[in-house]
């Protein structure tokens, strides 16, 4: 699913990644640990085309991100999903256009859209608020309308960027189990998080841990987030 | 095909969503159009002119005063056969008088003097002026009308058509440059409309894109906002060019101009509209590119 070997990337001067070499297996459950600062942002928008390779080989999905255009970048994002940190949804829309609009994009029927973006709503206890602005919901709901628009499209990839960082215990456990779901039916995921719990409740997962831009395998004790 | 007409739909919708900016860009660029519209309309009608007039040249024949209808008419009737004679317009007292009123936008009351008008019969005859030895052939004219029976005076104006041929070379020559910029204003106009769509959207845009928006899905409503702007704004300016069209048409024809002002042609109006849309659609591409 991901392959990636000898990245590095900086920011100006700044090294934000060294010379990372990964490999991620179809159907695999992976969790990215370090501290603030040490890249895990960074490698997921390198990944899902955000940001562009500026050296090293890079292949996801299918996808030599290395040669991809530019105008070619939609392709790839339909197979990868992300959850951001900051949500990014529409906040002056509904619950229900900000999860069908990458069914929308897709040009999917309309009748198809209704009934997938229902029971995705259901399964993250949101489909009372189907038609509520995102605007009065609170943080963990609209953390959850960001989850739900990543699954709805059965992306091959999800990538979740903390995304229980604004959850309690429960509900962040509930949203693992969601992850989990959509892992059974053969979706690889990949989360970056700070969270033991949630890596523990997934205990078969395997874990990396990038730090000071140099990944590890492994859960590494970095004395930060970790 | 429903998504094409979901992201033309999208196109207008989303530009309505800055009313107040999409008013100011409307009336810019109806205003640019009107302008332009206007200087059309202007080389247009000159170029009627030039094409009516050039090479020809008109003849004033006044008779006498005491002259009757009916001799005159006898006169009149034998003017079209004359050599080089291409159009004869001609004018009993009575219609001398009422061409009088109009030219004082029949703000004069002259009907008082129906049937015993001063003014002498006169003919408008139009020749056609030969290639070689323009001048001593109007000069002979001249002698030939004098010489009609109970004529008083003739007078012609070769300089009319010295001067209309100026204009048009004038404004020939302006054509190019003056549309020229004010598209370059149309297109600066609506960019920037479009730049300041992109940048209130710009959020909206990026998750677009990250949820696997294409190119084409993401740009075709601002493409479409962009022609939808300019065929709005030539559209208006053709309905204001029109209006001034109704009230200008007939200020010129009078004596001795005679110019009725024509509106654009059907395909005049078709190209503004399609150029203005078309500069709509490349500056909204420019602006998307930068």
């Amino acid at each position: 699913m991901i392959t990636i070997s000898k990245m590095s990337y900086t920011f100006g001067k700044q090294l934000a990644l060294k010379d990372v070499n990964f490999c991620m297996k179809q159907g695999e459950f992976v969790f990215l640990c370090g501290p603030s600062g040490a890249g895990k942002t960074t490698f997921m928008r390198i990944l899902h085309g955000a940001l562009p390779v500026q050296r090293g080989k890079v292949d996801v999905a299918g996808y030599d991100l290395n040669t991809l255009p530019e105008r070619r970048k939609h392709l790839l994002r339909r197979d990868v999903s992300v959850v951001f940190q900051d949500f990014k949804i529409l906040t002056n829309q509904t619950v229900f256009a900000n999860v069908a609009l990458p069914l929308k994009v897709r040009g999917i029927p309309r009748h198809i859209i209704e009934k997938r973006v229902r029971a995705v709503l259901r399964s993250l206890h949101l489909d009372h608020k189907a038609m509520s602005p995102c605007e009065e919901l609170s943080g963990g709901e609209q953390q959850r309308v960001a989850v739900a628009r990543a699954v709805v499209v059965k992306p091959k990839l999800l990538l979740a960027d903390e995304p229980t960082g604004n959850l309690d215990y429960e509900l962040s456990m509930r949203m693992m189990d969601i992850f989990q779901q959509f892992h059974k039916f053969g979706t690889s995921i990949m989360i970056a998080t700070h969270n033991r719990e949630i890596m523990e409740r997934m205990s078969g997962a395997r874990v990396v841990t990038l730090h000071d831009g140099v990944m590890h395998e492994g859960c590494v004790e970095t004395g930060g987030g970790l | 095909m429903s998504v094409f007409f979901h992201l033309l739909g999208q196109g207008v919708r989303d530009l309505f969503r800055a009313p107040w900016s999409l008013c100011m860009t409307i009336a810019a660029i109806t205003l640019v159009s009107f302008l332009g519209g206007a200087f059309l309309m202007l080389v247009h009608n000159l170029d009627l002119q030039i094409g009516a007039r050039q090479g020809n040249v008109q003849f004033q024949v006044y008779w006498q005063p005491q002259t009757t209808t009916e001799e005159v008419r006898e006169v009149w009737a034998g003017l079209s056969s004359m050599e080089g004679v291409v159009n004869v317009r001609t004018f009993t007292p009575d219609q001398a008088l009422g061409v009088l009123a109009e030219s004082f936008q029949n703000s004069v009351d002259m009907e008082w003097m129906k049937g015993r008008s001063p003014l002498p019969p006169t003919a408008l005859v139009e020749c056609e002026l030969p290639a070689e030895d323009g001048k001593k052939w109007a000069a002979s004219m001249v002698e030939r009308l004098r010489a009609l029976p109970k004529v008083e005076k003739v007078s012609f104006n070769p300089l009319q058509v010295d001067l209309l041929t100026s204009w048009v070379g004038l404004t020939r020559m302006a054509f190019w440059p003056v549309t020229g910029f004010l598209l370059v204003v149309v297109a600066l106009v609506v960019g920037n409309t479009i730049k300041l769509a992109l940048l209130a959207r710009r959020e909206e845009l990026e998750i677009l894109r990250f949820v696997g928006a294409s190119r084409a899905y993401i740009q075709f409503p601002l493409l479409v906002g962009g022609a939808f702007q300019g065929f709005l704004g030539a559209g208006l300016a053709l309905g204001l060019l029109k209006l001034l069209h109704n009230g200008i048409e007939e200020m010129f024809n009078v004596p001795p101009l005679w110019m009725t002002i024509s509106f654009l042609p059907p395909l005049h109006c078709l190209v503004i509209v399609a150029t203005l849309a078309a500069v709509g659609v490349l500056s909204s591409l420019v602006a998307l590119r930068n």
